[in-house]
This record gives structure tokens, sequence and C-alpha cells, in this order.
């Protein structure tokens, strides 16, 4: 039943993403491409996309710590 | 809910990156055994993997067939069963995680160490084929690595005991992830000195004066 609830949270939560922090997700996701591959592909420095997928992540309140 | 913000915790971007495979397998192998120290984690990477199959079901086209949703998300299920699988709390019977059981066994008293100074001891795991260097470092009480600096990324697990570095104490199954912003000098903890995991994507550069004479010969 939680990992029900997670997932309409989640779903809920990927409306309210921005599209450059959806895109790092999507990178990830889609891609199979690592932080630092990210980085390289889109020639953003490191520290960007750390922050946006820290910054997606906290907005769906999933992969932090609990 | 807030960031990982302990120097001793993983950052999300490597939980995301074992998430999704993308960690090249020296980095997931040190991610796994962090994760089986700290069973309490073990949701937030679950959650990632939710994720994941929410962020498919959302964006493909709606003409994909189902079987292809399902083929996407089958992979994404069988990369995960292709790599470590997370193991439950380290049986009180051995101090090596499961994780690391294949690659050292099962009482790291019994390895070949190499001590390459004083109260420093190493026992390397091979993975040069990802580029990498592995290994099991094991710090006499007391004792302390030479300065050092990275030119990639270092990650550190700790398996026994503890170290202090500049960004604090580091005990059983933190994690430390340095780069070349960072110049440490890690020492083991005066009673139980320190048993961890070091993951490197690139030889370390000693900083100190010791450096100027080892420093061609550690690179590999």
């Amino acid at each position: 039943m939680e990992a029900q609830q997670s997932a309409r949270q989640i779903a809920a939560g990927l409306e309210t993403l921005s599209d450059d922090q959806k895109s790092v997700l999507m990178m990830a996701f889609y891609e199979d491409k690592s932080h630092s591959e990210i980085a390289a592909q889109t020639g953003l420095p490191l520290g960007t996309v750390k922050s946006r997928i820290r910054l997606a992540l906290s907005r769906l309140k999933v992969g932090l710590a609990q | 809910m807030s960031f990982y913000t302990s120097a001793s915790s993983l950052p999300p971007e490597y939980l995301l990156d074992y998430a999704t495979g993308a960690a090249p397998e020296p980095v997931a192998l040190a991610v796994a055994t962090y994760l089986e120290l700290n069973p309490h984690l073990q949701g937030s990477y679950h959650q990632l993997n939710a994720l994941g199959g929410n962020l498919i079901e959302q964006t493909l086209p709606v003409d994909l067939t189902s079987t292809g949703l399902a083929s996407v998300l089958a992979r994404l299920e069988n990369e995960q069963q292709e790599r470590f699988q997370l193991a439950n709390p380290v049986a009180a019977a051995s101090r090596v995680p499961s994780t690391l059981q294949p690659y050292v066994g099962s009482d790291w008293d019994n390895l070949r160490w190499k001590s390459w100074m004083s109260g420093v001891e190493e026992y390397v795991i091979d993975t040069s084929r990802y580029g990498y260097r592995t290994s099991l470092l094991r710090i006499s009480p007391g004792k302390a690595m030479p300065q050092h600096t990275h030119a990639g990324d270092e990650l550190t697990v700790v398996l026994d005991g503890a170290y202090t570095d500049e960004a604090g104490l580091f005990g059983r199954g933190a994690i430390e992830i340095a780069d070349s912003s960072v110049s440490h000098r890690p020492m083991a903890d005066a009673v139980h000195g320190c048993v961890c995991l070091a993951v490197l994507s690139a030889p370390v550069q000693l900083t100190g004066m010791l450096g100027w004479v080892v420093n061609p010969f550690i690179h590999h």
C-alpha cells in the first residue's frame, strides 16, 4: 500500500518539475547516463547536473535520506 | 526531508546512477556495499526504481504497444537483477559485507595484504578492465595515509573501525566521496584502526613532501 501511495506521489510530483530537472532524469532513466555522462553530453558543469538531480529528487521526495 | 547533507552519506546522484545501472561496476560495488551497511537507505533506492517506471509510463508515446512498455520495464528490472543483489544487514559472523565476499572472501585477515608504507596495507581487487583501482585498505590504529588529492573521484566506504580527515569522522558504514578539490590525510581511529573499501577512477596524487618521491611509482 505504501508503494502505491508513493507511486501516486511520484506521478503528481513529476508534473511540478521544470523541463531542466525533468530532462536530467530522462537522460538518467532512458539513456542510462550517469551524472558525469550527462554533464559531458550536455556541456553543463558537473555541479549544475548534480544540483538539478538533487532538486528534482527533493521535489519528488524520493531517493533522499529518510 | 533533507538532502544528504552529511559528509559521510551518499550523494543522491550516485544513488541515481546505481539505480539506473549507469554506475561503472567498481562504483556500483561501493554503492551496494554502502547500502548493505545502511539498510535504512534501501527504501530510497527502491523509490528511485519506482521513479524510473513512473517516468517511462508517463512519457512514453501512448501508441507504444504494451509489449514495448513491458520490455522496457523488464529491461530495467533485469539490469538490477544482473547487478549486485541488495543484501541483508551483515551477519554478525562476518565483518565482510556479503556484497564484497565474492571478491575478498569472508575474512579479510586471510588476505595477502601488501604493505606499501608503515601502518597502511592494501589488497587490490582487480577492476583494471573498468579503468578503476579498487582495493581494501587496512590502516593500523593511529596511523595515517599520506596527504593526497585525486585526479578523479575516490569513493571510500568504511567497513570496520573509523578514520578522521579534514571533512570529519567516518565510521563503519560511512562513505566519503573526494575529488580533485579535496586534499586530505585520513587518520585511522587510535584504538580500532580502519578497514575500508576504496574505489578510485584515477590515481591519487600525493601532495606532501613524500609525493614528490612516490608519485611516479603509484600511477597505474
